[in-house]
Protein backbone atom coordinates (compact mmCIF):
# COMPACT_ATOMS: atom_id res chain seq x y z
CA UNK A 1 0.00 0.00 0.00
CA UNK A 2 1.33 3.24 -0.76
CA UNK A 3 2.21 5.59 2.05
CA UNK A 4 0.61 8.86 0.97
CA UNK A 5 -2.17 9.19 -1.64
CA UNK A 6 -4.12 11.55 -3.11
CA UNK A 7 -7.22 10.62 -4.49
CA UNK A 8 -8.99 13.20 -7.02
CA UNK A 9 -7.60 15.98 -4.91
CA UNK A 10 -8.74 19.55 -5.75
CA UNK A 11 -8.48 22.80 -3.69
CA UNK A 12 -9.85 26.12 -4.35
CA UNK A 13 -9.34 29.53 -2.58
CA UNK A 14 -10.80 32.79 -3.36
CA UNK A 15 -8.18 35.35 -4.56
CA UNK A 16 -9.00 38.87 -4.82
CA UNK A 17 -11.20 39.09 -7.76
CA UNK A 18 -12.20 35.78 -8.06
CA UNK A 19 -11.73 32.11 -6.97
CA UNK A 20 -8.32 30.26 -7.89
CA UNK A 21 -8.52 26.69 -8.53
CA UNK A 22 -4.92 26.06 -7.55
CA UNK A 23 -5.50 21.75 -8.01
CA UNK A 24 -7.37 20.24 -10.13
CA UNK A 25 -8.38 16.79 -9.94
CA UNK A 26 -5.18 15.57 -8.90
CA UNK A 27 -4.90 11.53 -7.70
CA UNK A 28 -1.56 10.07 -7.16
CA UNK A 29 0.36 7.10 -5.24
CA UNK A 30 3.56 7.63 -3.13
CA UNK A 31 5.82 5.27 -1.46
CA UNK A 32 8.20 5.18 0.64
CA UNK A 33 12.00 4.39 -1.23
CA UNK A 34 11.88 7.05 -3.72
CA UNK A 35 12.71 10.45 -4.00
CA UNK A 36 9.74 12.35 -6.83
CA UNK A 37 10.14 15.67 -7.91
CA UNK A 38 6.96 18.17 -8.83
CA UNK A 39 7.75 20.37 -11.66
CA UNK A 40 6.25 22.54 -13.22
CA UNK A 41 5.60 26.64 -13.97
CA UNK A 42 4.94 29.11 -11.15
CA UNK A 43 1.69 28.99 -10.16
CA UNK A 44 0.70 25.65 -11.41
CA UNK A 45 -0.12 24.30 -8.17
CA UNK A 46 3.10 22.63 -6.81
CA UNK A 47 3.51 24.18 -3.24
CA UNK A 48 -0.39 23.90 -2.96
CA UNK A 49 0.06 20.33 -3.65
CA UNK A 50 2.99 20.24 -1.01
CA UNK A 51 0.58 21.98 1.52
CA UNK A 52 -2.62 19.18 0.71
CA UNK A 53 0.10 16.50 1.52
CA UNK A 54 1.36 18.17 4.66
CA UNK A 55 -2.37 18.36 6.18
CA UNK A 56 -1.50 22.15 6.22
CA UNK A 57 -4.86 22.56 3.98
CA UNK A 58 -7.48 20.50 3.64
CA UNK A 59 -8.79 19.37 -0.06
CA UNK A 60 -11.80 20.87 -1.31
CA UNK A 61 -12.84 17.93 -3.19
CA UNK A 62 -11.10 14.15 -2.68
CA UNK A 63 -9.20 13.40 0.03
CA UNK A 64 -5.22 13.12 0.89
CA UNK A 65 -4.61 9.41 2.75
CA UNK A 66 -1.73 8.81 5.02
CA UNK A 67 -1.37 5.17 5.32
CA UNK A 68 -4.92 4.48 4.40
CA UNK A 69 -6.53 7.61 7.01
CA UNK A 70 -7.50 11.18 5.32
CA UNK A 71 -6.04 14.14 6.94
CA UNK A 72 -9.86 15.53 6.88
CA UNK A 73 -10.44 12.72 9.97
CA UNK A 74 -7.33 12.88 11.59
CA UNK A 75 -5.63 15.07 13.90
CA UNK A 76 -3.03 17.09 11.54
CA UNK A 77 -1.22 18.73 13.84
CA UNK A 78 0.08 15.18 15.20
CA UNK A 79 0.27 14.25 11.69
CA UNK A 80 3.04 16.73 11.24
CA UNK A 81 4.73 15.94 14.71
CA UNK A 82 4.71 12.21 13.75
CA UNK A 83 4.59 11.45 10.00
CA UNK A 84 5.45 14.32 7.57
CA UNK A 85 8.25 17.13 7.84
CA UNK A 86 8.02 20.17 5.43
CA UNK A 87 11.27 21.89 4.35
CA UNK A 88 11.03 24.98 2.81
CA UNK A 89 13.54 27.06 0.36
CA UNK A 90 14.04 29.88 2.81
CA UNK A 91 15.13 27.04 5.57
CA UNK A 92 12.69 28.44 7.72
CA UNK A 93 14.58 27.71 11.46
CA UNK A 94 14.22 29.75 14.39
CA UNK A 95 16.53 32.22 14.86
CA UNK A 96 16.50 32.60 18.05
CA UNK A 97 17.51 28.90 18.67
CA UNK A 98 21.18 27.41 18.05
CA UNK A 99 21.21 24.29 15.29
CA UNK A 100 20.71 22.03 18.04
CA UNK A 101 17.96 23.58 19.41
CA UNK A 102 15.96 23.76 16.53
CA UNK A 103 16.47 20.28 15.62
CA UNK A 104 15.41 19.19 19.15
CA UNK A 105 12.11 21.34 19.01
CA UNK A 106 9.82 18.77 17.16
CA UNK A 107 11.41 16.18 18.83
CA UNK A 108 10.19 18.03 22.38
CA UNK A 109 6.78 18.12 20.48
CA UNK A 110 6.89 14.79 20.55
CA UNK A 111 7.22 14.62 24.33
CA UNK A 112 10.07 13.15 24.26
CA UNK A 113 12.93 13.86 27.06
CA UNK A 114 15.51 16.82 26.30
CA UNK A 115 18.67 14.38 26.67
CA UNK A 116 16.97 11.96 24.21
CA UNK A 117 16.17 15.03 22.16
CA UNK A 118 19.21 16.43 21.85
CA UNK A 119 21.32 12.94 21.13
CA UNK A 120 19.18 12.18 18.18
CA UNK A 121 19.40 15.93 17.70
CA UNK A 122 22.85 15.50 17.59
CA UNK A 123 23.15 12.21 15.43
CA UNK A 124 20.63 13.46 12.82
CA UNK A 125 23.23 16.94 12.38
CA UNK A 126 25.94 14.62 11.75
CA UNK A 127 24.09 12.52 9.04
CA UNK A 128 23.07 15.60 7.11
CA UNK A 129 27.45 16.41 7.32
CA UNK A 130 27.41 18.56 9.61
CA UNK A 131 29.70 18.45 12.91
CA UNK A 132 29.57 19.40 16.29
CA UNK A 133 30.97 23.17 16.05
CA UNK A 134 27.84 23.71 14.18
CA UNK A 135 26.05 22.49 16.98
CA UNK A 136 25.52 25.76 19.12
CA UNK A 137 25.42 27.94 16.50
CA UNK A 138 22.72 30.18 15.08
CA UNK A 139 21.65 30.21 12.01
CA UNK A 140 22.24 33.60 11.29
CA UNK A 141 26.18 32.47 11.85
CA UNK A 142 25.75 29.38 9.16
CA UNK A 143 25.62 29.53 5.45
CA UNK A 144 22.43 28.99 3.64
CA UNK A 145 23.65 25.01 2.83
CA UNK A 146 24.44 24.96 6.62
CA UNK A 147 21.10 26.01 7.35
CA UNK A 148 19.25 23.66 4.97
CA UNK A 149 21.14 20.48 6.60
CA UNK A 150 19.81 22.18 9.82
CA UNK A 151 16.15 21.88 8.44
CA UNK A 152 16.65 18.49 7.09
CA UNK A 153 18.08 17.17 9.84
CA UNK A 154 15.07 18.26 11.77
CA UNK A 155 13.05 16.72 9.47
CA UNK A 156 15.28 12.98 9.77
CA UNK A 157 15.22 13.72 13.76
CA UNK A 158 11.70 12.94 13.76
CA UNK A 159 12.15 9.31 11.83
CA UNK A 160 9.18 10.38 9.75
CA UNK A 161 7.81 8.50 6.62
CA UNK A 162 7.13 11.35 4.52
CA UNK A 163 9.33 14.17 4.06
CA UNK A 164 8.22 17.54 1.87
CA UNK A 165 10.65 19.56 -0.02
CA UNK A 166 9.22 22.89 -1.44
CA UNK A 167 12.51 23.90 -3.30
CA UNK A 168 15.13 22.99 -1.07
CA UNK A 169 17.68 25.07 -3.21
CA UNK A 170 15.97 27.46 -4.32
CA UNK A 171 18.41 29.66 -2.22
CA UNK A 172 21.83 27.77 -2.64
CA UNK A 173 24.62 27.54 -5.05
CA UNK A 174 25.57 24.98 -7.49
CA UNK A 175 27.72 22.82 -5.40
CA UNK A 176 25.17 22.80 -2.16
CA UNK A 177 22.11 22.16 -4.62
CA UNK A 178 24.35 19.03 -5.46
CA UNK A 179 24.86 18.31 -1.95
CA UNK A 180 20.93 18.49 -0.80
CA UNK A 181 20.16 16.74 -3.52
CA UNK A 182 22.52 14.30 -2.34
CA UNK A 183 21.49 14.33 1.10
CA UNK A 184 17.58 13.88 0.63
CA UNK A 185 18.36 10.92 -2.14
CA UNK A 186 19.97 9.20 0.58
CA UNK A 187 16.89 9.70 2.64
CA UNK A 188 14.95 8.24 0.53
CA UNK A 189 16.59 5.24 -1.13
CA UNK A 190 19.21 3.97 2.07
CA UNK A 191 16.63 4.84 4.93
CA UNK A 192 13.25 4.16 3.20
CA UNK A 193 11.13 7.24 3.24
CA UNK A 194 8.92 8.59 1.16
CA UNK A 195 10.78 12.01 -0.35
CA UNK A 196 8.39 14.32 -2.00
CA UNK A 197 10.58 17.57 -4.38
CA UNK A 198 9.25 20.43 -5.48
CA UNK A 199 11.80 22.00 -7.92
CA UNK A 200 12.04 24.15 -11.09
CA UNK A 201 15.40 22.82 -11.48
CA UNK A 202 15.36 20.66 -14.19
CA UNK A 203 19.51 18.37 -13.23
CA UNK A 204 17.72 17.61 -9.90
CA UNK A 205 13.96 16.48 -11.39
CA UNK A 206 16.39 14.38 -13.27
CA UNK A 207 17.79 12.64 -10.74
CA UNK A 208 14.24 11.83 -8.93
CA UNK A 209 12.88 8.17 -9.39
CA UNK A 210 9.81 9.72 -10.15
CA UNK A 211 8.51 13.24 -11.95
CA UNK A 212 5.42 14.65 -11.43
CA UNK A 213 4.54 17.05 -13.99
CA UNK A 214 1.72 20.10 -13.11
CA UNK A 215 0.40 22.14 -15.13
CA UNK A 216 -2.56 24.71 -14.45
CA UNK A 217 -3.22 23.12 -11.24
CA UNK A 218 -3.70 19.10 -13.07
CA UNK A 219 -1.12 16.19 -13.05
CA UNK A 220 0.30 15.68 -16.63
CA UNK A 221 1.78 12.84 -16.51
CA UNK A 222 -0.28 10.26 -13.96
CA UNK A 223 1.41 6.94 -13.43
CA UNK A 224 -1.12 5.99 -10.30
CA UNK B 1 -30.05 78.91 91.36
CA UNK B 2 -26.92 81.11 90.32
CA UNK B 3 -23.28 79.96 91.48
CA UNK B 4 -21.07 83.03 91.42
CA UNK B 5 -17.58 83.95 92.71
CA UNK B 6 -18.47 88.11 92.90
CA UNK B 7 -21.22 89.88 92.56
CA UNK B 8 -20.13 92.36 89.50
CA UNK B 9 -21.62 88.98 87.65
CA UNK B 10 -24.99 89.25 88.74
CA UNK B 11 -26.67 92.98 88.52
CA UNK B 12 -29.31 92.18 91.08
CA UNK B 13 -26.49 91.92 93.05
CA UNK B 14 -24.38 94.57 92.15
CA UNK B 15 -24.54 97.75 94.77
CA UNK B 16 -23.09 99.67 92.11
CA UNK B 17 -25.50 98.97 89.73
CA UNK B 18 -28.43 99.81 92.98
CA UNK B 19 -29.07 96.63 93.87
CA UNK B 20 -29.49 95.79 97.45
CA UNK B 21 -28.41 93.17 99.47
CA UNK B 22 -29.31 92.77 103.70
CA UNK B 23 -26.72 90.44 104.79
CA UNK B 24 -26.85 88.30 108.13
CA UNK B 25 -23.73 87.06 107.78
CA UNK B 26 -21.40 88.65 104.92
CA UNK B 27 -18.28 86.62 105.50
CA UNK B 28 -16.48 85.58 102.78
CA UNK B 29 -19.50 84.65 100.98
CA UNK B 30 -18.40 84.51 97.17
CA UNK B 31 -14.91 83.34 97.96
CA UNK B 32 -16.91 80.50 100.42
CA UNK B 33 -17.25 76.33 100.04
CA UNK B 34 -19.69 75.93 102.62
CA UNK B 35 -23.63 75.22 101.77
CA UNK B 36 -24.48 79.12 102.08
CA UNK B 37 -26.90 81.14 99.99
CA UNK B 38 -28.56 84.58 99.38
CA UNK B 39 -32.33 84.18 98.25
CA UNK B 40 -34.61 86.55 97.64
CA UNK B 41 -36.05 89.04 100.18
CA UNK B 42 -39.71 87.59 100.19
CA UNK B 43 -38.36 83.70 100.24
CA UNK B 44 -36.54 85.32 103.16
CA UNK B 45 -39.53 86.04 105.16
CA UNK B 46 -41.49 83.10 104.61
CA UNK B 47 -38.40 80.71 106.13
CA UNK B 48 -37.93 83.73 108.84
CA UNK B 49 -41.70 83.01 109.89
CA UNK B 50 -41.69 79.25 109.24
CA UNK B 51 -37.87 79.13 111.66
CA UNK B 52 -38.44 82.06 113.99
CA UNK B 53 -35.50 80.64 116.28
CA UNK B 54 -33.07 80.57 113.93
CA UNK B 55 -31.07 83.47 113.32
CA UNK B 56 -30.20 82.32 109.74
CA UNK B 57 -32.65 80.11 108.02
CA UNK B 58 -32.37 76.74 107.00
CA UNK B 59 -32.97 76.73 102.97
CA UNK B 60 -34.12 72.69 101.93
CA UNK B 61 -33.58 72.25 98.21
CA UNK B 62 -34.45 68.81 96.09
CA UNK B 63 -32.39 69.25 93.38
CA UNK B 64 -32.68 66.65 90.00
CA UNK B 65 -30.74 66.79 86.77
CA UNK B 66 -33.23 66.52 83.62
CA UNK B 67 -30.47 65.24 82.13
CA UNK B 68 -30.49 62.56 83.99
CA UNK B 69 -33.57 61.43 84.71
CA UNK B 70 -32.73 57.65 86.24
CA UNK B 71 -30.56 59.22 88.74
CA UNK B 72 -32.58 60.24 91.63
CA UNK B 73 -32.90 63.76 93.46
CA UNK B 74 -30.20 65.35 95.68
CA UNK B 75 -31.42 66.70 99.32
CA UNK B 76 -29.03 70.10 100.22
CA UNK B 77 -29.68 72.38 103.25
CA UNK B 78 -28.58 75.87 102.80
CA UNK B 79 -27.64 78.17 105.35
CA UNK B 80 -29.34 81.36 104.46
CA UNK B 81 -26.52 84.21 104.73
CA UNK B 82 -28.37 87.25 103.21
CA UNK B 83 -31.42 88.33 101.44
CA UNK B 84 -31.91 90.43 97.86
CA UNK B 85 -34.33 92.55 96.95
CA UNK B 86 -35.05 93.46 93.30
CA UNK B 87 -35.88 91.97 89.81
CA UNK B 88 -34.12 88.36 90.33
CA UNK B 89 -36.20 85.72 91.89
CA UNK B 90 -32.73 83.52 91.80
CA UNK B 91 -31.07 81.76 94.71
CA UNK B 92 -27.60 82.34 95.03
CA UNK B 93 -24.74 80.20 95.84
CA UNK B 94 -20.56 80.59 96.58
CA UNK B 95 -18.87 78.99 93.17
CA UNK B 96 -16.82 76.94 95.02
CA UNK B 97 -19.83 74.94 96.92
CA UNK B 98 -21.20 75.12 93.60
CA UNK B 99 -18.61 73.35 92.22
CA UNK B 100 -18.53 70.50 94.74
CA UNK B 101 -21.94 70.48 95.10
CA UNK B 102 -22.30 69.54 90.84
CA UNK B 103 -19.29 67.39 91.27
CA UNK B 104 -20.42 64.87 93.95
CA UNK B 105 -24.25 64.52 93.17
CA UNK B 106 -23.96 65.62 89.31
CA UNK B 107 -20.59 64.19 88.30
CA UNK B 108 -20.36 68.13 86.66
CA UNK B 109 -16.59 69.42 86.42
CA UNK B 110 -16.71 73.16 86.00
CA UNK B 111 -14.28 75.35 84.29
CA UNK B 112 -14.09 78.82 82.33
CA UNK B 113 -13.31 76.73 78.41
CA UNK B 114 -12.67 73.06 77.55
CA UNK B 115 -10.39 72.63 74.79
CA UNK B 116 -10.43 68.92 72.78
CA UNK B 117 -9.76 67.12 70.11
CA UNK B 118 -11.43 64.57 68.80
CA UNK B 119 -8.95 61.58 68.36
CA UNK B 120 -11.53 59.35 65.94
CA UNK B 121 -12.43 62.03 63.44
CA UNK B 122 -15.18 59.47 62.44
CA UNK B 123 -17.05 60.09 65.80
CA UNK B 124 -17.30 64.06 65.26
CA UNK B 125 -21.44 63.38 64.10
CA UNK B 126 -21.86 61.10 67.55
CA UNK B 127 -20.27 64.01 69.14
CA UNK B 128 -22.41 66.61 67.57
CA UNK B 129 -25.47 64.39 68.87
CA UNK B 130 -24.34 64.09 72.60
CA UNK B 131 -22.90 67.08 73.37
CA UNK B 132 -26.35 69.12 71.78
CA UNK B 133 -27.91 68.07 75.04
CA UNK B 134 -25.54 70.09 76.88
CA UNK B 135 -24.59 72.76 74.76
CA UNK B 136 -26.54 75.83 72.76
CA UNK B 137 -25.39 75.61 69.29
CA UNK B 138 -23.68 78.79 68.47
CA UNK B 139 -26.90 80.31 66.24
CA UNK B 140 -29.42 82.19 67.08
CA UNK B 141 -32.02 79.97 66.93
CA UNK B 142 -31.13 78.07 70.40
CA UNK B 143 -31.13 74.39 71.07
CA UNK B 144 -32.92 72.10 72.91
CA UNK B 145 -30.86 71.91 76.13
CA UNK B 146 -31.45 74.11 79.38
CA UNK B 147 -28.00 75.21 79.67
CA UNK B 148 -27.05 78.39 78.56
CA UNK B 149 -23.49 77.33 77.59
CA UNK B 150 -22.26 77.30 74.00
CA UNK B 151 -19.96 75.10 72.30
CA UNK B 152 -18.06 75.32 68.96
CA UNK B 153 -16.10 72.48 67.09
CA UNK B 154 -13.63 73.73 64.56
CA UNK B 155 -14.47 70.91 62.13
CA UNK B 156 -14.37 72.76 58.64
CA UNK B 157 -10.48 71.79 58.05
CA UNK B 158 -11.44 68.43 59.01
CA UNK B 159 -15.47 68.90 56.52
CA UNK B 160 -13.42 70.37 53.66
CA UNK B 161 -11.10 67.20 53.75
CA UNK B 162 -13.65 64.73 54.05
CA UNK B 163 -15.72 66.29 51.51
CA UNK B 164 -12.52 66.42 49.08
CA UNK B 165 -11.82 62.98 49.87
CA UNK B 166 -15.10 62.26 49.37
CA UNK B 167 -15.46 63.13 45.63
CA UNK B 168 -12.18 61.97 44.84
CA UNK B 169 -14.16 58.60 46.05
CA UNK B 170 -17.51 59.35 44.23
CA UNK B 171 -15.08 60.47 41.14
CA UNK B 172 -12.62 56.89 41.40
CA UNK B 173 -15.58 55.02 41.39
CA UNK B 174 -16.41 56.30 37.59
CA UNK B 175 -12.57 56.13 36.55
CA UNK B 176 -11.82 52.29 37.89
CA UNK B 177 -14.18 50.85 35.29
CA UNK B 178 -12.49 53.13 32.34
CA UNK B 179 -9.11 52.40 33.18
CA UNK B 180 -9.92 48.67 33.17
CA UNK B 181 -11.25 49.01 29.97
CA UNK B 182 -8.06 51.26 28.88
CA UNK B 183 -6.01 48.47 30.40
CA UNK B 184 -7.84 45.78 28.47
CA UNK B 185 -7.15 47.96 25.13
CA UNK B 186 -3.82 48.56 25.92
CA UNK B 187 -3.17 45.05 26.08
CA UNK B 188 -4.22 44.05 23.20
CA UNK B 189 -2.67 46.47 21.10
CA UNK B 190 0.69 45.68 22.69
CA UNK B 191 0.16 42.22 22.14
CA UNK B 192 -1.15 42.76 18.75
CA UNK B 193 2.04 44.82 17.92
CA UNK B 194 4.26 41.81 19.51
CA UNK B 195 2.43 38.76 17.94
CA UNK B 196 2.49 39.98 14.50
CA UNK B 197 6.04 40.35 14.84
CA UNK B 198 6.31 37.08 15.50
CA UNK B 199 4.18 35.48 13.15
CA UNK B 200 6.29 33.72 11.14
CA UNK B 201 7.92 31.48 14.32
CA UNK B 202 4.12 31.14 15.10
CA UNK B 203 3.39 29.28 11.56
CA UNK B 204 6.32 27.55 11.69
CA UNK B 205 5.43 25.77 14.89
CA UNK B 206 2.48 24.72 13.43
CA UNK B 207 4.07 23.20 10.84
CA UNK B 208 6.32 21.67 12.77
CA UNK B 209 3.18 19.88 14.22
CA UNK B 210 2.48 22.59 17.12
CA UNK B 211 -1.14 22.18 18.24
CA UNK B 212 -3.63 25.33 18.40
CA UNK B 213 -3.97 24.85 21.92
CA UNK B 214 -0.65 24.36 22.03
CA UNK B 215 0.21 27.75 20.33
CA UNK B 216 -2.15 29.44 22.11
CA UNK B 217 -0.36 28.48 25.34
CA UNK B 218 3.02 29.47 23.96
CA UNK B 219 1.44 32.91 22.60
CA UNK B 220 -0.40 34.00 25.76
CA UNK B 221 3.12 32.68 28.17
CA UNK B 222 5.22 34.99 25.84
CA UNK B 223 2.78 38.00 26.76
CA UNK B 224 2.24 37.26 30.00
CA UNK B 225 5.72 36.62 31.46
CA UNK B 226 7.29 40.07 31.01
CA UNK B 227 3.96 41.26 31.95
CA UNK B 228 3.75 39.57 35.31
CA UNK B 229 7.80 40.04 35.74
CA UNK B 230 6.48 43.62 35.72
CA UNK B 231 3.21 43.25 38.32
CA UNK B 232 6.00 41.20 40.69
CA UNK B 233 8.46 43.99 40.59
CA UNK B 234 5.83 46.95 40.92
CA UNK B 235 3.81 44.98 44.23
CA UNK B 236 7.48 44.87 45.86
CA UNK B 237 7.63 48.33 45.38
CA UNK B 238 4.18 49.65 46.12
CA UNK B 239 3.15 46.60 48.39
CA UNK B 240 -0.17 46.40 46.54
CA UNK B 241 -1.38 42.77 45.57
CA UNK B 242 -4.97 42.89 44.17
CA UNK B 243 -4.70 46.24 42.01
CA UNK B 244 -1.86 44.53 40.37
CA UNK B 245 -3.73 41.38 39.69
CA UNK B 246 -6.77 43.30 38.75
CA UNK B 247 -4.26 45.05 36.02
CA UNK B 248 -2.70 41.90 34.94
CA UNK B 249 -5.95 40.13 34.43
CA UNK B 250 -7.41 43.30 31.86
CA UNK B 251 -4.56 43.20 29.86
CA UNK B 252 -3.70 39.07 29.46
CA UNK B 253 -7.93 39.79 28.48
CA UNK B 254 -6.64 42.22 26.00
CA UNK B 255 -3.79 39.60 24.84
CA UNK B 256 -5.96 36.65 24.91
CA UNK B 257 -7.80 38.72 21.62
CA UNK B 258 -4.57 39.71 20.21
CA UNK B 259 -3.53 35.82 20.59
CA UNK B 260 -6.04 33.95 18.56
CA UNK B 261 -5.49 35.71 15.76
CA UNK B 262 -2.13 33.27 14.94
CA UNK B 263 -4.32 30.56 16.05
CA UNK B 264 -6.77 30.72 13.50
CA UNK B 265 -3.95 31.79 10.75
CA UNK B 266 -3.33 29.31 7.96
CA UNK B 267 0.38 28.33 8.42
CA UNK B 268 1.36 27.96 4.75
CA UNK B 269 -0.31 31.05 3.41
CA UNK B 270 1.83 33.14 6.14
CA UNK B 271 5.11 30.96 4.88
CA UNK B 272 4.16 31.55 1.79
CA UNK B 273 3.53 35.06 2.22
CA UNK B 274 7.49 35.51 3.37
CA UNK B 275 8.78 33.42 0.86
Amino acid sequence: MAILTAEQVSFSYQGKHETVHAVKELSYAFDCGELYAVVGKSGSGKTTLLSLLAGLELPTQGQVLFQGESTAQMDCDKYRRNHAAVIYQSYNLFPQLTAEENVMYPLLLQKMGKQDASQRAREAISRVGLDSAHLRRYPSHLSGGEQQRVAIARALAIRCEVILADEPTGNLDEENTEKITDILLGIAHEQDRCVILVTHDLSIAARADRVLELRDGRLQNPEA
Amino acid sequence: MTALTNPELAPALDEALGARVRWLDQGAFYQSDRPLCLVPEQLYQELAMLQPFQQQPVLSLTLEDPMRPDEGPVEVELTVVGAHSGDSADIYLPWGYAQQLMEEHFHAVSCDSIRFYVRDNRKIEELYERVKGWFQPVDIQGGDTLYSYALTIYDEQYRGTVSALQQNIRRSQYTIPVLLVLVVLAGALVSFLAVRSARRSYALMRVQGLGRRGLLATVMAELAIPAAGGCVLSAAVWRQIWPLVLFLGCYLLGGLAAAIRPVLERPAAILRQQE
